[in-house]
């Protein structure tokens, strides 16, 4: 089975590093990443849906652009999202939902996704993306 | 890459990276550490991360890192930058996402034996209180009028609405509120995670702790602070919550954007930044200003929700020794080239530490200084110091804490949460928390020895000891 993600070493925060065959697969690998971080206590199991649309000038900024909205909607609504389903994506746009069960606390609180030593490219027809959260 | 031989040491408590290492270091990168933390520090990346911030426009004096240094996400952890304020930038990521994460200590008139019979109590009592605030909420809910109130109220505001004493105010650095902040500038999104989060703690590293003064080092400060042996104190550390994440967020993303406007080249994108006369750096300061007002109106929540639970099972009052901020940027007068200027300073993981007779001072503390609080990790002594003259040299700057060591991830793997909750109860140290699991990352193991730390602050001067305290209870709230 191809590797969704791994978390690497970093002396404070979290640093991921997520892969996909394509766009789609890669975001949706990275919240799985973000969802073992954070390790959530869930309290309901039915996934709740929440529409996401955006626009950015590249892929990084894309990139960063939906983790942040990720992470706002978990803050607002105690919920954590380890999926979404994308109408549309593509380098500079994105139109779907992402998909998150109610919970009860998390183990580790993700503030941020960070541009540190950000990285999205694509290498022997795979997407790699490499990030560090504040936590 | 960066090796020993890059550093030239200047004392036993200071090494320095000269301006000639690289050609974009617009000013040296001075590191407080002495010789065995300098073996450890070579671990990451945290020098490395130091020398990018030496290049960011109209940095000034020295860049700086402080002994609790550690890699962070662009700036290092421990880091101080002073930029000058015509013609130098601010930068977020140099000011942290947890936007006046600080500190704070409270003073009870009891000693150990006074609180013994009640501790247990306490910690729970406390514990059910003061909520976390992940996946819970606190207890006030701020309406929007309310909410813009606080951002630009601060500690006042809060005192206002009935949550502490007028004295509060001036035991707060900035008195608890910086007058430039702007709620226009704080974004809806920002104002709606932060709706609910007044009075609690977060997560990770917060925390508020039970405390006894174990050793004075300074008779006669620690008398004017309040400070005796065996002394209950409460220490609180948390910050601006959701608020000042998405605060940060915001705004690395508008400076992001900006960069190629004011012709700005950055080692890292975590930088991001803008002159601080632009419309951008004058934006975020406001924003961030008003971020800070939060983080306090937060400490004085958690103080007033501390003091409920010790008056009704001890019918005693806590008073505000100081509260000091580690993640800010402040506009502050200091030398450059022999003449006074205004700077704009960003401490990350870094405290301020005025000396004696700093205009900026309470009345009560103007003669011996500025109580300064380092926290160690769970489990660990924390230190009270008084701020020095000699801490000229680091903009009047020191650490905030023992400092990561070790990964999260490592210390994960390497110690069992309840192993560890044993551990400090065999201690006599009570802890309450929700996740022993989490609270692995949090392990003594996991951070630099404080005292060590402190060793090498108050060895190059920049502050002195005056009292340690040891915890009796860690409450990381439900």
């Amino acid at each position: 089975m191809k590797q969704k993600y791994e978390i690497l070493e970093h002396p404070a925060d979290l640093k991921i590093r997520a892969y996909g065959q394509n766009l789609s697969e890669l975001f949706n690998n990275v919240l799985l990443a973000m969802t073992e971080a954070m390790k959530p206590r869930v309290i309901e199991q039915n996934f709740i849906s929440q529409k996401i649309d955006l626009k950015a000038n590249n892929l990084e900024n894309l990139l960063i652009d939906f983790l942040s909205e990720v992470i706002y909607q978990t803050d607002l609504n105690n919920l954590v999202y380890s999926r979404a389903e994308f109408d549309k994506i593509n380098e500079q746009e994105l139109s779907g939902k992402i998909f998150g069960q109610k919970i009860k606390t998390l183990e580790t609180e993700i503030k941020a996704v960070t541009w540190h030593d950000l990285e999205v490219k694509k290498e022997n027809n795979q997407w790699r993306a490499i990030l560090i959260f504040d936590l | 890459m960066l090796t020993k031989n890059d550093l030239k040491k200047i004392n036993n408590y200071l090494f320095e990276i000269p301006k000639s290492f690289r050609f974009d270091m617009r000013v040296p990168a001075r590191a407080y550490v002495d010789e065995k933390m300098l073996e450890q520090i070579f671990r990451d990346k945290s020098l490395e991360q130091l020398v990018n911030t030496a290049t960011l426009p109209g940095v000034v004096n020295y860049v700086m890192a402080m002994p609790d240094m550690h890699e962070g996400y662009g700036f290092p952890i421990g880091g101080v930058a002073g930029m000058d304020l015509e013609t130098g930038v601010i930068s977020p990521g140099a000011v942290g996402y947890d936007i006046n994460c600080g500190t704070r200590l409270l003073l009870s008139d009891l000693i150990d034996q006074d609180i013994k019979p009640h501790l247990e109590n306490l910690a729970d009592q406390l514990n059910h209180t003061i909520p976390s605030g992940i996946g819970s909420t606190g207890k006030i809910k701020l309406d929007r009028n309310g909410m813009d109130k606080i951002l630009t109220g601060g500690v006042k505001r809060a005192v206002e609405m009935g949550y502490g004493e007028k004295q509060d105010l001036d035991c707060c650095e900035s008195y608890g509120l910086i007058k430039e902040a702007d709620p226009s500038k704080v974004s809806d999104k920002a104002k709606s995670r932060g709706r609910d989060q007044l009075g609690t703690l977060g997560s990770g590293n917060h925390f508020l702790e039970i405390q006894k003064v174990v050793e004075i080092f300074d008779e006669t400060v620690a008398k004017k602070f309040g400070l005796f042996l065996n002394q209950i104190t409460i220490l609180i550390h948390t910050g601006s919550r959701g608020l000042g994440h998405q605060v940060c967020t915001d705004y690395v993303q508008l400076m992001g954007r900006a960069l190629e406007k004011y012709k700005i080249n950055l080692p890292d994108r975590e930088l991001a930044c803008a002159p601080f006369i632009s419309p951008e750096g004058q934006t975020y300061f406001k924003a961030m200003a008003a971020a800070a007002n939060f983080a306090w109106a937060n400490r004085q929540l958690v103080t007033h929700l501390a003091r409920q639970v010790w008056q009704k099972i001890l019918n005693k009052n806590l008073k505000v020794l100081y509260d000091v901020a580690h993640n800010i940027g402040k506009i502050e007068e200091h030398e450059v080239g022999g003449q006074l200027k205004k700077l704009i300073i960003h401490r990350k993981g870094a405290t301020r530490a005025f000396p004696a007779s700093h205009p900026e001072l309470p009345l009560n503390y103007q003669s011996v200084g500025q109580p300064v609080l380092i926290p160690g990790s769970m489990g660990t002594s924390s230190y009270i110091l008084v701020g020095t003259t000699e801490a000229r040299q680091s903009f009047y700057s020191v650490c905030h804490g023992a400092g990561r060591a070790m990964s999260r991830t490592a210390a994960k793997r390497k110690i069992w949460g309840q192993d560890l909750i044993k551990d400090l109860a065999r201690r006599g140290i009570i802890v309450k928390c929700g996740s022993p699991a989490g609270l692995a990352e949090e392990a003594p193991e996991a951070y630099k020895n404080i005292d060590e730390v402190i060793n090498v602050v108050a060895g190059a001067g920049l502050a002195r000891r005056v009292a340690r305290v040891v915890p009796l209870a860690v409450i990381k709230g439900e």
